[in-house]
């Protein structure tokens, strides 16, 4: 499904925020990718959307090599939730933001609201159906959020820290209605009990590095190398 | 009610809160946006084309709104707050013209009115006049519908584009206001608004985080297929047509004969 060969980012500002990065993310497979706060991260996550200049190696969504060209159809594959909610949600309303995406794929606004409908119950937000985006919580903001993406279904799901700030409750439908999700998906994120739940092999970087790659199991029970990787 | 004081963050724009406005149903907001857009736009072009030292004439048209806000059942508080924001800089505009201009202009009670002070007063009646006629027209219409009248007209979508943008961007850019203020305020003991040394560095830091986030705000819309290709609306009722020449009539014709 994605593909990432060689990546190398480095902001305009000569801070070099990930080298020489490898992976790939098979069909309806679900990754952990975990490191300490600076690690690369979220730098992955907005270099694989395009949204950074590679200096250098490759992403390729099923088979589509990203570039200026393609980066439109990449975005239509992948669905991205950003790390702070505030950046995620622009409409006035969450109805509207829910359904930014799917009217933007030309549905008609019958089939934009099922969708709508459907995402928000999903994550058992239909409450916040007509509230008003910038008065949520952050925690309603981050579910409204995730619910803006799902409500497009894309191929594959990029989600930078989708657990951060949620109460309990909210976190557990979370992690039901991912495992529920066909879909293959990144998961940024410091929450190595939803890894454990979740995810079937990490990834772990390092100073924009991958310092190790495996099996959740493997890599999750050894604190010797959970202390080392700076977690 | 006595309204709890919500400190800066609470007197922002509230551009978004302006737009949710646009959901209500009035004849006003039933009118087809292309109506609405056009006899905006003749209004402002209008009530702008006034001679500098022009005021009486400018009288007859706080009319538009006066009728608009009633029938759009919007709260002139709505509009009032956020026109505040746009006469600072009308008020530097014209307060260069008091000193520049002295020539005595009219005699009221007894005192020379300086032709300075006569253009200051007449910038300021412009001011008012059209930066309501377009807040009304974005509270009746939102920002949505605006955009996709805009591509209907044949308006490039890269200029649609920056019109979006623009309007985010200054959403995002009240919003960032208010939480620097805030924050601001939490940590500086005595003082009662920003000092004048911190100024400089509040004001820079909040254009770049303005435009960090409204960048960011930017991606999530593209990564989310916003490609400004909206659908168009359905045609204009013969309603439509007639309130549009009735509106722009009255408007050209207060024009000829003031
Ligand atoms: N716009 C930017 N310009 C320059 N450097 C940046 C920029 N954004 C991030 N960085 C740097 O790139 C590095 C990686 O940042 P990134 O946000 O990807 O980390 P992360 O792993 O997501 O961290 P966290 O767990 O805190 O979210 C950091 O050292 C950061 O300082
Ligand atoms: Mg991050």
């Amino acid at each position: 499904m994605l593909h990432v060969k060689n990546l190398s980012v480095t902001y305009p500002d000569g801070h070099k925020a990930l080298s020489d990065v490898t992976f790939t993310l098979h069909d309806g497979e679900r990754v952990a990718l975990i490191g300490a706060n600076g690690a690369g991260k979220s730098s992955l996550i907005r270099a694989i959307m395009g949204l950074l200049p590679i200096s250098d190696g490759e992403v390729a969504v099923d088979g589509i090599s990203l570039s200026k060209r393609t980066a439109r159809d990449i975005r239509r594959m992948v669905g991205v939730v950003f790390q702070n909610p505030d950046d995620q949600l622009f409409m006035t309303r969450v109805y509207d933001d829910v359904a930014f995406g799917p009217r933007n794929m030309g549905l008609s606004e019958d089939a934009v609201a099922e969708r709508v409908n459907s995402a928000l119950a999903q994550l058992d937000i239909s409450r916040l159906k007509d509230r008003m985006s910038d008065r949520l919580s952050v925690g309603e903001k981050r579910m409204a959020g995730i619910a803006s993406v799902l409500s497009m279904s894309p191929g594959a799901l990029l989600l930078d820290e989708p657990s951060s700030s949620l109460d309990p409750r909210a976190r557990r439908i979370l992690i039901t209605t991912l495992r529920s999700l066909p879909q293959a998906a990144l998961i940024a994120t410091h929450d190595l009990d939803l890894v454990k739940r979740l995810c079937t092999r990490v990834i772990v970087l390092q100073d924009g590095m991958l310092s190790a790659e495996g099996n959740s199991d493997d890599i999750l029970f050894d604190e010797k190398k959970l202390e080392q990787f700076g977690l | 009610m006595p309204q709890p004081d919500f400190g800066f963050s609470g007197a922002t724009l509230g551009l978004k809160a302006l737009e949710l406005l646009a959901e209500g149903d009035t004849v006003i907001h039933r009118l087809h946006p292309f109506v609405k857009l056009m006899t905006t736009i003749v209004y402002v072009v209008v009530v702008i084309s006034f001679g500098r030292y022009e005021i009486a004439a400018l009288m007859p048209f706080f009319f538009y709104p006066a009728i608009l806000m009633p029938l759009s059942e919007t709260p002139c508080a709505a509009i009032s707050k956020r026109l505040l924001p746009a006469l600072p800089f009308a008020l530097f505009g014209g307060l260069s013209n008091i000193f520049f201009d002295r020539t005595p202009m009219v005699i009221m009670a007894g005192m020379a009115v300086s032709g300075g002070v006569v253009s200051f007063v007449s910038i300021m009646i412009k001011t008012t006049l059209s930066v309501s006629a377009i807040l009304l027209l974005v509270s009746t219409t939102g920002i949505v519908s605006l955009s996709r009248q805009l591509a209907a007209l044949g308006i490039p979508d890269a200029i649609i584009l920056q019109f979006t943008l623009t309007y985010r961007y200054l959403s995002v850019l009240a919003e960032e206001a208010g939480t620097m203020y805030d924050c601001y305020m939490l940590r500086s003991s005595d003082s009662r608004g920003i000092r004048m040394k911190d100024m400089g560095t509040f004001v820079g830091v909040l254009l770049l985080r303005g435009i960090d986030r409204a960048g960011r705000v930017y991606a999530a819309m593209k990564c989310r297929g916003f490609a400004c290709s909206l659908p168009t609306h359905d045609s204009a009722r013969a309603f439509d047509i007639c309130y549009l020449f009735i509106v722009c009539g009255t408007i050209i014709l207060l024009r000829c004969f003031t």
